[in-house]
C-alpha cells in the first residue's frame, strides 16, 4: 500500500491552438494552450486515485500523457522509479503491458468491425506473438465472465451491445493482459445511473481480487466519493487539492472544491447556493503570457489581493490533505511570486 | 379516464398515447415503443420525466410536437395542448405550434446549433419566422432574451459562431432561443448531460427560475433522478415506454411505491456507504418485441409474483400518485415498505 507506482513530477504540456486567423503572415506565430501547469501528484500500489475536474481542466491530457499517448512538454512521469516519459515506442513497450486503459466513451473505443472476441484477443497476442490463438481465446472467454458477460456474447459485434456491456467489453480488454494498473478516462459519463452502479461495482470487485492500482478520472463526485481512496481536485492543469476522500468530503479547503461538491446534485438535500462559481475554465493563450495569482481569481468568491499577485502553492496541512489557496495558509513572503514564472 | 377533459389550468393533457416505428419489412409487425402513457401538465408547472436510456423518454418529448422520425407513428391517443389536439393538427399548424407555444431545449448545444451561421443570424431567424416584427425590433428581443440567460457582453457574442462560446454559454443561447417567442412550455431534454458538474447546477437552477418568472411550464427530462429532485414539482417515472409511476417529487423520492423507483434511488452512490457494493438493479430493460402480456418490469423485479407475469398491472391512482404495479393494490393495506432490504 505505501510503494508509489506512479509520481508525476512538475509536469508541462501544452497543445497548439487552432488559429482562426490563419492568413498566410500569421502561420508562423502558433498560440498555445496550456494543458498541464507544473503538476505533481503520485499513486500508490493498490490504492485508488480520483482525479476530478471540470472538461478544460486538463483531465484527458493527463490520462493520455500518463499513458504514453503524448509526449509531455516538460517534467518527467516515472513508473516504479523509471522514468518512462521520454521512452521510445519500443522501449515503452513492457511498460504499456502494466498499465493499461479504459476509455470515455465505450461506443468510439471499440472498433465497429471487430466482434468482442477479436477485440479482446487483439492486445494478447499483440503483446505475446507466441501465444497459442486457442490459449488467447480461452483467456478472453475467462475474462468476459469475470467482467460478467456471457460467453455467447462474444461473437458480437459492439453495435449489437448495450451500453453497460459495452463499458464491461472495454473493462476486459483492459485487463487481458494482466495489467497492475488502470488508467480510466471518465468510466461512467456515457452511462445511466443504473448502469453506473453496475461498473462501480465491477471495478471494486475486480480491483479486490486482482489487486489493480486505479487512476479515476470523473467529474461525478458521487461516484468519485463512493470508490476512491484518495482525491485530487485538479484546475487549470494543477492539483489544488488533495486529501483522503474522508477529508475531502467532510472537510473540503479549497474554494474550488467546495464549489464542485455544492453542484453536485445531491437527492434528499436541497442544491447548495453559497459555493457557487462562475464562468469557465480560463483559456491561457500564449503558454509563457502566464497570469499573474492564483488561476481561480476571476471566478472565486473570496479572491482578495494576495491571489491576484501570488501563485498559491500545493501546501500540505495535514498529511493526508494538501491544498493550493491563501486561505489556507499565510501568504509567502516575497521571493516566491518570481518563482511561478520560470 | 376522468370527464373533465381540459380543465382550465391544465396546459398539456397526454391521453393513452401510442407510438410505433413503421418496420422495414411488411410481414412484421409495428411494435408500440410508446405503449399507453398519460399524464397532465399544468400551467407553469415543473414537471420531470426520468428514466433509463431507451424508456422512451425523448420520443415521448418529440411525439408531443411531433419532431420523431418520419418511420414513427402516433397509433392512438391523444395530445391537448391549450386546447387543441395536436395529433389532428396539420402540418403547418403544427409549425405554428413548435417553437412558438412550444420551445424545445436540445441535449447537446453543440450539434443543436448551426455551425455556419452567427448566434444572431440563428436567433432573429427563430424570432422572425414566427413574428411579425422588424430585423431591429427583432435583434432587441434577442438582446434582451441573452441578458435573461446571463450571457456576458451580448452585442458581441451575437456576432459569434457557435465554436467560439463554450458548451455551458451555448445551452444558455439555446435556452433563450426558447424563451424568445414567450411559450407556453419548454421542453428541455437532457440540457445537461453534455456540460460539467458546476454547470449543469446553473443551468438547470437558471432553466427553473427562468420559466418560474415567465411563468412557462417545463419538462424536463433526465436520467437522473437527484438532479430533477430540487428543479421540478412533479416527477413521472417511465420504463419501457410506460409511465410507471408518478407524483409529486418529494413524495415521489421520499416514498416510492414502484419497485423500479426505489430501484433508481437506491442505485444512486450517494445512497450507500463508501467502499460498499452499491445496489444495482439485476438485468436490462426489455426490447419492445420481448414484451408479452406481463409487467414490463417483471424480469428484474425482486419482488415479481405470478401476477406480474400473466397480466399487465393496471393504473393505481391514489391521492396524488399514480403507480402501475400489482403490489400496490388500492384494497388491501399497502404491503411494499417492509421489503425493500433484501
Amino acid at each position: 500500500m505505501t510503494q508509489t507506482l506512479l509520481s508525476i513530477n512538475n509536469l508541462y504540456k501544452s497543445h497548439a491552438a487552432p488559429n482562426h486567423n490563419s492568413a498566410w503572415w500569421n502561420l508562423r506565430k502558433t498560440s498555445y494552450i496550456s494543458a498541464i501547469n507544473g503538476l505533481d501528484i503520485s499513486v500508490k500500489r493498490g490504492e485508488t486515485l480520483c482525479v476530478v475536474g471540470e472538461s478544460g481542466c486538463g483531465k484527458s491530457t493527463l490520462a493520455r500523457l500518463v499513458m504514453g499517448l503524448e509526449k509531455p512538454d516538460a517534467g518527467t512521469i516515472s513508473y516504479q522509479g523509471e522514468i518512462i516519459s521520454g521512452l521510445s515506442d519500443k522501449a515503452r513497450m513492457p511498460y504499456r503491458r502494466r498499465m493499461q486503459m479504459v476509455f470515455q466513451d465505450p461506443y468510439t473505443a471499440l472498433n465497429p468491425r471487430h466482434t468482442v472476441l477479436h477485440a479482446l484477443v487483439d492486445p494478447l497476442l499483440y503483446h505475446q506473438p507466441n501465444l497459442h490463438r486457442q490459449h488467447a481465446v480461452d483467456q478472453a472467454m475467462a475474462q468476459l465472465l469475470a467482467v460478467g458477460i456471457e460467453p455467447a456474447l462474444a461473437q458480437r459485434f459492439p453495435h449489437q451491445l448495450s451500453g453497460g456491456q459495452r463499458q464491461r467489453v472495454n473493462i476486459a480488454r483492459a485487463l487481458m493482459v494482466e495489467p497492475e494498473f488502470i488508467v480510466a478516462d471518465e468510466p461512467l459519463s456515457a452511462l445511466d445511473v443504473s448502469i453506473q452502479a453496475q461498473i462501480l461495482n465491477l471495478l471494486a470487485q475486480l480491483q479486490s481480487q486482482q489487486q489493480l492500482t486505479y487512476l479515476i478520472f470523473s467529474h461525478n463526485l458521487a461516484a468519485v466519493e463512493h470508490m476512491a481512496d484518495r482525491v485530487a481536485v485538479m484546475y487549470d492543469g494543477q492539483v489544488c487539492e488533495i486529501a483522503s476522500r474522508e477529508q475531502l468530503f467532510s472537510q473540503p479547503q479549497h474554494p474550488y472544491t467546495k464549489a464542485l461538491l455544492a453542484a453536485s446534485p445531491q437527492i434528499y438535500t436541497p442544491p447548495n447556493k453559497h459555493h457557487r462559481l462562475v464562468g469557465d475554465v480560463p483559456n491561457r493563450i500564449p503558454l509563457r503570457h502566464v497570469q499573474h495569482g492564483c488561476s481561480l481569481q476571476d471566478r472565486c468568491p473570496q479572491a482578495f489581493e494576495t491571489c491576484r499577485h501570488q501563485t498559491p502553492q500545493l501546501t500540505p496541512l495535514t498529511a493526508q490533505h494538501a491544498v493550493a489557496c491563501h486561505h489556507t495558509q499565510p501568504p509567502v513572503s516575497q521571493g516566491n511570486s518570481h518563482d511561478s514564472e520560470h | 379516464m376522468s370527464l373533465t377533459l381540459n380543465p382550465p389550468t391544465t396546459l398539456l393533457s397526454v391521453r393513452d398515447l401510442h407510438v410505433n416505428f413503421t418496420s422495414r419489412w411488411p410481414q412484421e409487425p409495428n411494435i408500440d415503443v410508446l405503449r399507453g402513457v398519460s399524464f397532465q401538465l399544468e400551467r407553469g408547472e415543473r414537471l420531470a420525466l426520468v428514466g433509463e436510456s431507451g424508456a422512451g423518454k425523448s420520443l415521448l418529448a418529440t411525439s408531443i410536437i411531433q419532431l420523431f422520425d418520419t418511420s414513427a407513428r402516433i397509433r392512438h391517443g391523444s395530445v391537448h395542448f391549450e386546447g387543441q389536439d395536436l395529433t389532428q393538427l396539420s402540418s403547418k399548424q403544427l409549425r405554428q405550434v413548435r417553437g412558438r407555444r412550444i420551445g424545445m431545449v436540445f441535449q447537446d448545444p453543440m450539434t443543436n446549433l448551426n455551425p455556419n451561421l452567427t448566434l444572431e443570424q440563428q436567433l432573429l431567424q427563430c424570432i422572425l419566422s414566427h413574428r411579425n416584427i422588424s430585423r431591429a425590433e427583432a435583434r432587441l428581443v434577442a438582446l434582451h432574451k441573452l441578458r435573461q440567460v446571463h450571457i456576458p457582453a451580448p452585442e458581441t457574442r451575437m456576432r459569434q459562431y457557435p465554436h467560439q462560446l463554450s458548451a455551458g454559454q451555448l445551452q444558455r443561447v439555446t435556452i433563450a432561443m426558447a424563451l424568445t417567442l414567450e411559450p407556453a412550455l419548454i421542453i428541455a431534454d437532457e440540457p445537461t448531460s453534455a456540460l460539467d458538474v458546476t454547470m449543469q447546477a446553473e443551468i438547470i437552477s437558471l432553466l427553473t427560475h427562468l420559466c418560474h418568472n415567465n411563468g412557462v411550464a417545463l419538462l424536463l427530462i433526465s436520467h437522473d433522478l437527484s438532479l430533477v429532485a430540487h428543479a421540478s414539482d412533479r416527477c413521472l417515472i417511465m420504463y419501457a415506454g410506460q409511465i410507471v409511476e408518478q407524483g409529486h417529487t418529494k413524495s415521489l423520492i421520499n416514498d416510492a411505491q414502484h419497485p423500479y423507483t426505489q430501484g433508481l434511488i437506491r442505485a444512486l452512490p450517494q445512497m450507500s456507504q463508501p467502499g460498499q457494493s452499491l445496489y444495482q438493479i439485476p438485468g436490462q430493460m426489455p426490447l419492445a418485441q420481448e414484451l408479452g402480456n406481463q409487467c414490463a418490469f417483471a424480469n428484474r423485479c425482486e419482488h415479481a409474483f405470478a401476477a406480474c407475469w400473466s397480466q399487465p398491472p393496471t393504473r393505481t391512482v391514489t391521492l396524488e400518485r399514480e403507480v402501475s404495479c400489482h403490489l400496490v393494490n388500492p384494497a388491501p393495506a399497502p404491503a411494499p415498505p417492509a421489503e425493500p432490504e433484501l
